[in-house]
């Protein structure tokens, strides 16, 4: 942020936020008891009616964010940046002393829903996918297109008002800046989601010839079903080209050319090698390593140690 | 018989082998190598199962078996790391001069998973944005260079 300021030339101010909530005013009329040990001493049966927000009150926010919200001063503006702690605003807001900034025409947070969906991705446990959240990520989709449609309006205004939208700094200006950027954050955010997953995809491409096990295909949205599909195929073509390599066995360092496993379920006569085998379940097997190992990936087959 | 391989063509396959895993770029297909190298694989699975069918010492034809794996490991692996690299980064490899180090296959591998990763994006994402805001390499049409980073 300092960097931002130093390069575009602008002011910083700085301020506490601790005690903020405490100056928004109440609407509503609210009315508490006294405290213990805050008693006025003969007016104990009597109760208060609140003038300023209480923090712990469940209008604070509200009334504080109102009150700085009508404010003419850039300060206080600045105050709601750092307030909602969106550090991209607050770069931009606090800049020119003399202008207000028209963005906050939803008391919602930007960027709250996008950073949630990428939070999901780094809760995960590496390499394992998630179900798709579709609702979150649409609700971000929407969120762009809200941001979008208020930027339009505002370059029209600005339009309107015989401004230069490129040149021209008015709050009008900052509003617009604020809406692009956030719209760029959520694109950033929602590619980085579906990036980090087709990740996944790419490392279950080599694992799986082209049918997903159904516990993975259930947490895979239909464009996720299909990239798969696609990427796979290209694997096989490629491998196909280099005269049917198969490159997605032996996957480790040869230790023993055979390897000794249990089959785990019924999969049936199977030609392995030049001869036909029975994969019975239960029963157990010296295959090689380079045979059984779509079967233990999928879980058919476990391999016996020691 | 010594070694299954040429004694040069494991070294150099082994070699190749080792450079490419601990290089993140992706280095110059070794063709040639390569090429020699599953024709030997080839001509010896065929001398091992000869060796199998007529009865020959089997402690000898499982010692060949694992050399002969280790072969085919290595050349699987080598051909398997280049390939992760291609996924990982194909934006950069087809913009670069490292597109020449890439064989003709890997090349059609490359060009097909770049154009499977931008349909995805474009139907998943890009196409449901605002105009202005669709591109997969730049942020949006106001960015003067490609600033998606991916």
């Amino acid at each position: 942020m300092l960097g931002l300021a130093a390069t575009l030339d602008l002011e910083i101010e700085q301020l506490d936020v601790w005690i903020v909530f405490l100056h928004g005013d109440l609407e509503d009329e609210i009315y508490m008891e006294q405290s213990k040990g805050f008693e006025v001493k003969g007016k104990e049966g009597l109760i208060c009616c609140l003038r300023k927000s209480l923090y712990g009150l469940k209008q604070a926010p509200r009334q504080c964010f109102r009150g700085l919200r009508t404010s003419n001063n850039l300060l206080f503006s600045s105050v709601v940046a750092t307030f909602f702690r969106w550090r991209l605003v607050s770069s931009i807001v606090l800049c020119h002393r003399l202008f207000r900034c028209n963005i906050m025409e939803h008391t919602e947070i930007y960027g709250k829903r996008a950073c949630q969906l990428v939070k999901e991705l780094a809760s995960a446990e590496p390499g394992q996918l998630t179900r798709f959240n579709d609702d979150l990520f649409n609700q971000v989709i929407k969120e762009c297109n809200v941001h979008y449609k208020q930027f339009y309006e505002l370059t029209r205004k600005m339009q309107e008002e015989g401004l230069d939208v490129q040149s021209a700094r008015n709050a009008d200006h900052f509003g617009m800046l604020i809406h692009h950027l956030s719209l760029l954050r959520n694109k950033r955010c929602l590619m980085a989601y579906m990036y980090k997953r087709a990740e996944i995809i790419h490392s279950l491409s080599w694992k799986v010839r082209r049918i997903l096990p159904q516990d993975i295909e259930e947490k895979l949205c239909d464009c996720e079903k299909r990239y798969f599909k696609n990427h796979s195929s290209a694997l096989q073509s490629y491998m196909k080209e280099m005269g049917s390599l198969d490159l997605t066995v032996d996957t480790v360092p040869p230790k023993d050319p055979y390897i000794k496993v249990r089959v785990l379920e019924d999969i049936g006569v199977t030609a392995i090698g030049d001869r036909d085998t029975n994969l019975a379940r239960h029963s157990i097997h010296f295959l090689k390593r380079t045979d059984a190992e779509h079967y233990i990936f999928q879980g058919m087959m476990e391999e016996l140690v020691g | 018989m010594n070694r299954l391989l040429a004694t040069s063509d494991i070294v150099l396959l082994k070699t190749a082998w080792r450079n490419e895993k601990a290089d993140p770029e992706i280095l110059k297909f070794q063709a040639a190598l390569v090429q020699r190298s599953r024709e030997q694989i080839q001509l010896m699975e065929d001398t091992v199962e000869e060796f199998k069918r007529s009865g020959f010492d089997p402690l000898i034809v499982s010692i060949y078996q694992m050399d002969l794996e280790r072969a085919q490991f290595l050349l699987r692996s080598y051909l398997r790391i280049r390939l992760l690299k291609i996924v990982n980064d194909m934006i950069h490899i087809s913009k670069t001069d490292v597109w020449n180090h890439l064989s003709r296959e890997e090349q059609n591998f490359a060009s097909r998973c770049s154009e499977h990763m931008k349909n995805y994006m474009d139907e998943a994402v890009l196409s449901k944005l605002p105009s202005g805001y669709q591109s997969n390499v730049k942020q949006s049409i106001a960015s003067e260079e490609d600033d998606m980073g991916i």
